[in-house]
């Protein structure tokens, strides 16, 4: 799952390599959005916008954050959990909306999301009245515990290698983390270029490989209702591009869902990009 | 007699509001910096609940005034105030399931109490 040279998707390219170019006003922030940190991290975000925020000189659209809900408060337009992980707390806000009446899989997962239970956040920051909230995207109750060991490793790990690269932007993406190299070899790596050109098994800078950029493309850009697209609908369209096989497409969702790229949604078989 | 409770209130009162405690394991228990602090231990529930074997194999014994629910064994993380070098008051424990490794947290554990205490 880990490989040295992405920093398993967490890791933002800190040279700015965008012209700021017009194209940029949908996502005009660092490369790769999603990161995972600590609600003390969240804490000492610096908003530039109401959209556009950083932690510790880095920008990001999406925060994955894992802690314990300590209350509850539920009105009509929104549910308020009182979140703490240890290293602080923090409010996180699901506003609620009729469409999610017609969402099983939503209700149940919320329904889980109670006092007491350790939950996985998926969301952006926002500054309310001076303090730091996260809107969530996404909030799914921890199954397996060791998550929350896994989630403040990639925490360290993600922000480790972020700093190592601020010292030292590697020429190509190669950098093993650490600067010792050993351990496993990386993959062959290869920037986050024309999908045609490369090796869609190999490991971009970005931390995907060439299919999971190319499926979590294809999500972001057609599965732009709430529901996101039925897997079959995105199996269909992605091999009809006739670059990637079925079986790598579903390896590649799989992935992509267990790094909260994508999310469930109506059920286990609709998904939707956490990107744009 | 000093009367600790008052104290272990107002310290279960901070976590409550803060969200914070220190997440640590059996070693770094007996340190004095965490004389009366909330604290965090991840480990196997012993003696009905009584004793907590933390994650790097120390037994710490759980002084619980029936003011917490705490379950009867498996793994779980206990967050309470500390007592002493190897006892600690409950506020709030977490079953963490069967298939918890209880090594690689403790290692996690160093990590958020050495190089990378700043994020945590």
């Amino acid at each position: 799952m880990y490989d040295d040279t992405g920093g398993g998707g967490f890791v933002s390219q800190p040279a700015a390599t965008q012209g700021g170019g017009s194209d940029d006003k949908k996502k005009g922030r660092g490369q790769q959005a999603l990161v995972p940190v600590t609600i003390k991290m969240a804490r000492t975000a610096t908003f530039e916008s109401e959209d556009r925020w950083s932690i510790g000189g880095r920008e990001m659209s999406m925060v994955r954050i894992v802690g314990n809900i300590q209350r509850a408060e539920t009105n009509a337009t929104r549910i308020t959990l009182h979140v703490e992980d240890g290293t602080g707390s923090l409010e996180a806000t699901i506003w609620t909306s009729q469409n999610d009446e017609d969402l099983p899989t939503v209700a149940e997962r919320r329904s889980k999301c109670v006092a007491g239970a350790y939950v996985v956040f998926h969301g952006s920051l926002r500054e309310f009245n001076g303090k730091t909230t996260l809107r969530v995207v996404d909030a799914r109750p921890v199954e397996d515990f060791n998550e929350i060991t896994t989630h403040f490793l990639e925490v360290i790990y993600a922000d480790a290698l972020y700093q190592q690269r601020l010292r030292d932007p590697p020429a190509d993406a190669t950098t093993p983390f650490g600067g010792g190299g050993g351990g496993a070899a990386p993959s062959a790596s290869a920037g986050p270029m024309d999908v045609d050109n490369a090796d869609p098994t190999a490991v971009g800078s970005d931390g995907m490989t060439g299919i999971q950029r190319g499926v979590l493309k294809f999500y972001t850009e057609y599965g732009t209702g709430d529901e996101g697209l039925h897997i079959s609908k995105a199996i269909e369209g992605l091999v009809g591009q006739g670059k990637f096989s079925e079986s790598q497409i579903r390896d590649a969702i799989d992935s992509l869902l267990a790094d909260g790229f994508l999310y469930t949604t109506l059920d286990e078989d609709h998904c939707k990009s956490t990107e744009g | 007699t000093f009367d600790g409770s008052a104290l272990d209130e107002k310290m279960a009162g901070a976590f409550v509001e803060t969200g914070v405690c220190a997440k640590i394991n059996g070693r770094l228990l007996q340190e004095a910096r965490f004389e009366g602090a909330a604290v965090s231990l991840v480990g196997e529930l012993r003696d009905n609940g009584d004793t907590l074997q933390t994650s790097d194999g120390v037994e710490v014994r759980l002084v619980n005034d029936g003011s917490c629910e705490v379950p009867a064994g498996g793994i779980a993380e206990v967050v309470g105030v500390r007592q002493s070098s190897s006892s600690v008051k409950p506020i709030r424990a977490t079953s963490f399931g069967e298939d918890f490794h209880l090594k690689n947290y403790d290692g996690l554990v160093e990590l958020m109490n050495g190089k990378y205490a700043d994020k945590f």
